[in-house]
Parts: C-alpha cells; structure tokens; sequence
C-alpha cells in the first residue's frame, strides 16, 4: 500500500445530527489485546499467552475548534460548532446512569468512542487548543474498530476559515471572583492564560460469554482549571474557596462563542512563582466534582 | 538453600498441575497443660493428630479438569459392592515433599468475564510428609487455558428466580466436611469419615427483584465452557439447588450489582448416600460367659 499524507485522512466527528470535520493538527489510534502469561510452578517457559480482558482501542488528538457552522442540519441553524465541547458539557451535567458513544471516523477506520478526557488551552495571541482522548471499547459483538486505513480526497477549506476559530483576541477569559482581587489595595490582576481540563469515570458492563460491553455507565466527572496570572492572593481557606468560572471562547472575527462553565468550582492551591528575568506569575487551581 | 517457583513442581496423583501457586501448611494441635495453683503451663500435650493441608491455585485447561472429579467421587459409595468408602485418595508431591493420603475439602472458581479459568483447591492430608525437598527442572507444555469469554449459562430455574438477560459474574464454591477417626493409641488416623457435601454458586444478573419466599426458589444454573473458536463445551460446572439469598448493593462510582446465591447439597445427579457401612456390634459376654443381650442395631 502507497503511503498516505496527512492531508488525505480526514478526521469526522458524527454526534446525533451533526458531523464535524476535525481541524486537527495530530490525530492517534491504537488498540491493545490485554494477555497475560500462564507460568506455572515447577515449570519455566510459559503455557500460553492467554487473555484476561477484552480488546479495546482509544483515539486521540489536538485541535483548534472552529467556531461556526451548521449545528443542527434538520433546521439548518448555526451557532457553536465545537462538537466535543457540547458532548462534554451535556455528559458532565447527565443525569442518567446509560450513555453511549460517538462516531469517530478516521481514513477510512471507525468505532464508537467514550470522550474520556478532554482539555483546552488558551493563550495571548494564540488559537484554542484543544486535546482529547476517546476511549473505544466495542458493543455486544462489534470490535471497537473497524475498516482499513485509506485516503480519502478532502476538498481544499474555505479561505475565511481563519476567522471562525475559537481564538483568545476577543474570549471573555473570567467572570466574578477571577482574576483574583487583592482587597487591601484593589488590585486585579492580569490574566495570562487558562488550562482546562475535564475526566469522565465510565463503567463498560462485561458479562460473561460476550468480549465486549452490553452497556456503559457513566459514573462522574472531574473538571480542573489551572489559571496563570500576576498577582497573588494569600490565606487559602480551610475549607476551600468558592469561584466562578465561566469562559466564553470565540472565534476570531468575534461572531461565534463557545462556553465553558463549571459549576461551583473550589480554588484547591495557589502557588506563586518567579525566575530570574522574569516577572513573577500565580497559578490558582479551581477544581468541579459531577 | 532458596528455591525458586519455576523449580518446585506440584503433582497430584501422577499429574502435574498448572498452578500458579501453592501453599502447604502442617500443623499440630497443641494445648497447654496448667497444674493446679499454677498461673503458667510448663508443658504442653497433643490434643490432636498432625493436620495438613495444601491449598493452590490452577489453570483449567480444555481436558475434563481432573481436581473436579473428586467432587463427585471422593466418599461416596461406589464401585459393585457399593460399599461405603473413602473415594479416591489424593496422593501429592510439591517440591519432592510426598503425601500419600489426601482428601479434596474445597474447590472454588470466580468466573469474571474475559477471564481465564482459574480454580483454587484445599487438599487436607493426615499423614507424614516424606521426602526431601527437591528442585526439579522442565518446560511447561503449550496448553489453551479456558476463558470466560466462551462461557455460556443454562438456566433452567423456576420462574420465581426472574427475567435474567445478562450473567454479569459467577462464582462456584464446593466443601465437604472431613474428619478424621484415631484408634487410641494412635498417631495417625484410622479411617477418615465424610460429613456434609455442600456445592453453591453465586450469580451477579442484571435486574435486580426483591422476591425471595421463605422456602427459597427452585434454581437450577449450568455454565459450560468451550476452547476458543469452539461451540462444543469441554468442561461445565452445574448447581442444582434452591436460591437461598439475593444481594443488591452498589458503592459510590459503581454500578449495582445484583448477586444471587444458589446452595444444593447434593453435589451428584445420582445421589448415593455416604456413610459407614454397618456392621453388627459386639456381643457382650457375662461374667459366666453367657450372652446379656443382642446388639441394638439387628433387632
């Protein structure tokens, strides 16, 4: 097989009604066989390699949201394009015990995939960057992936582009409590930039005589913000500090938005820092539980 | 000198067992003696025979698993006579220490799915170990180990057990009681006596039901195993019993699980009854020689 240029795999994203076309800059698959070797006492050399749990498969890979688009194609509305960002944010606010996967396509190979971990960073003058892992684990009968590793001809992209991608020019970075106040003399710092972070807790139910899953649960979720800024607040509380975070991520030409909210967020340590030549930075650690 | 696991061989009658580990424990009874007016005991006396026992863990592979078999076999009545016997003994050998006289007392498996088979036995002997530990030096055979993703389970249980659509776990649990029988005079038993048989299996299901009458349900589950790409089942392991609990529990962060619990003490299809065979007790003799009376169990 002729090898195949990054710009001949295609990376989609098919959640209900709505297919996305990745701007990924990487992109990588692997799947795993869990083998253990059977080694018996009074022997050397082992029996077999024998398994101990089901294949599974996980798919991960950066991108920069792009921020327009048809969101819902039986009424044709646009709005907030960034598929992943809506997945994580109405899985971490799920009320139901059952959940189930997105398509994920990738040149040609395909399964349905759990959104594990999904993090953004936002920095002056820089597009978004978001990371994600999907963790693939199969259904019933169906293996986790499936298909072969093929080209496909992707049309070249719209020009104006550029100005649909989630950017940190015109994004509301904070609200309320942060950036952080020093209230002796008022002073409010400058924010320099936010890492975001979110971990789903999955269960995939395994029962006996069948490799994969019947079903999933959706257990919890963990959200973590790590904010960068240049001034320093003493006395963390006790018992934690109540915060507010709300980032409003738009797109270059100021026309889109996508939102970020966590929801009663605990500042769990601060730390200031500074190296020679350099002007001293603070970095507060507000943390989500769902 | 310290061996290594690799060099120390298991064998139960002749055949060399997969285990993954192994443990041999003996054991006296010994009490302490207290005189009268003493606080503290300065000697001690045996209250009991030597009591041994071998606990290891197993591989089943796609042949009939032979530990098994001591299940059904070990102290009940077979052979024409159909007299009552101690079954089939169990002679051992780990590490070149010799027993010559074992008995199976427990033997259990978890089921989990995508999980090898993987059986854990208590064999208990009261005899010396003979021998001198010994190292031993061999490759072990290819073998296809049984998996539970090949597993599939028969339920033929009353309908009061309820709708079952997924078999999350299983576990599978056999005891018997052993007991030893001493002459006076005797260090080693004379004879060895079987109690109760007992063979339970606990069942993790989806669908979790609070119904459970006080006489239980009639529960009958079948697991059969077969080698991988392979529809025909190698190795099965039955219980026919009655449902005597139901567990629903769950934990932060987990999923609720619903476990049933199925207890029979007929560990055979055939049931044959075990036990000493009776004899005529001894006649007891006068202080003129006469006979004072029959023995009570021929009247």
């Amino acid at each position: 097989m002729a090898s195949i240029r990054y710009d001949k795999i295609p990376l989609i994203i098919e959640y209900g009604a709505r297919t996305e076309k990745i701007l990924a800059y990487d992109c990588s698959l692997s799947q795993a066989a869990d083998l253990q070797p059977v080694k018996a006492i009074g022997f050397h050399g082992v029996a077999e390699q024998t398994p101990q749990g089901a294949r599974t498969s996980s798919i991960s890979f950066s991108y920069t949201p792009v921020l327009t688009g048809i969101v819902n194609t039986k009424y044709g509305s646009t709005g907030s394009f960034n598929t992943i960002n809506e997945i994580a944010s109405g899985l971490k606010n799920s009320k139901k015990s059952q959940t189930s996967g997105v398509m994920i396509k990738f040149g040609g190979i395909s399964g349905e995939g759990l959104l594990s971990q999904y993090s953004l960073s936002m920095q002056p003058y820089s597009p978004v960057t978001c990371n994600v892992n999907f963790e693939l684990f199969g259904t019933g009968t169906y293996v986790p992936i499936s298909g072969e590793l093929q080209e496909s001809v992707i049309p070249k992209k719209d020009q104006d582009l550029a100005n649909s991608v989630g950017h940190s020019a015109y994004s509301a970075f904070m609200t309320a409590n942060s950036p952080a106040t020093i209230t002796s003399d008022s002073q409010t710092g400058v924010l320099q930039s936010v890492e975001y972070n979110i971990n789903f807790a999955y269960q995939p139910v395994y029962k006996l005589g069948q490799e994969f899953p019947s079903s999933f649960l959706y257990h919890s979720a963990v959200e973590e913000a790590s904010i960068t800024e240049n001034v320093f607040e003493t006395g963390i509380a006790f018992t934690g500090k109540a915060e507010n975070f709300k980032l409003n991520v738009k797109s270059l030409d100021n026309n889109n938005a996508m939102v970020i909210e966590m929801n009663r967020p605990v500042l769990s340590n601060n730390q200031l820092s500074v190296n020679a030549t350099q002007i001293a930075d603070s970095n507060k650690t507000i943390r989500s539980f769902y | 000198m310290i061996f290594s696991a690799k060099n120390t061989k298991l064998t139960l009658n002749g055949l060399d067992i997969i285990a993954t580990q192994c443990a041999l424990d003996i054991a006296t009874t010994i009490d302490p003696r207290y005189d009268a007016g003493q606080r503290h005991s300065q000697s001690y006396f045996a209250s009991n025979g030597v009591g041994s026992s071998m606990s290891f863990s197993h591989y089943l592979t796609g042949d009939l698993d032979k530990i098994k078999e001591f299940i059904s076999d070990q102290g009940e009545k077979i052979g024409s006579d159909q007299r009552s016997n101690e079954g089939r003994i169990i002679s051992g050998s780990f590490g070149g220490l010799t027993f010559t006289s074992g008995y199976l007392q427990t033997y259990s498996i978890q089921f989990n799915p995508n999980s090898p088979v993987i059986a854990n036995s208590t064999v208990v002997f009261f005899d010396d170990l003979k021998g001198e530990f010994s190292q031993t030096d061999a490759r072990v055979s290819e073998q296809e180990i049984l998996n539970c993703k090949n597993i599939t389970i028969e339920n033929l249980s009353s309908t009061g057990v309820g709708s079952i659509n997924d078999f999350i776990n299983a576990s599978y649990n056999f005891s018997v009681d052993i007991n030893p029988v001493y002459k006076a005079g005797q260090t080693l038993p004379d004879r060895i006596y079987f109690g109760r048989k007992s063979v339970s299996m606990g069942i993790e299901v989806d669908n979790p039901t609070g119904y459970l009458p006080y006489n239980g349900v009639t529960s009958k589950f079948k697991l059969n195993l077969s080698k991988h790409n392979s529809s025909t089942a190698t190795e099965n392991f039955s219980c026919f019993g009655v449902l005597q609990s139901r567990s629903v529990r769950t934990s932060v962060d987990d999923k609720v699980s619903h476990m049933l619990q199925i207890l029979t003490n007929n560990p055979k299809v055939t049931s044959n009854v075990f036990g000493i065979e009776p004899r005529p007790r001894p006649v007891f003799v006068g202080a003129g020689g006469d006979d004072v009376g029959v023995p009570l169990n021929v009247l």
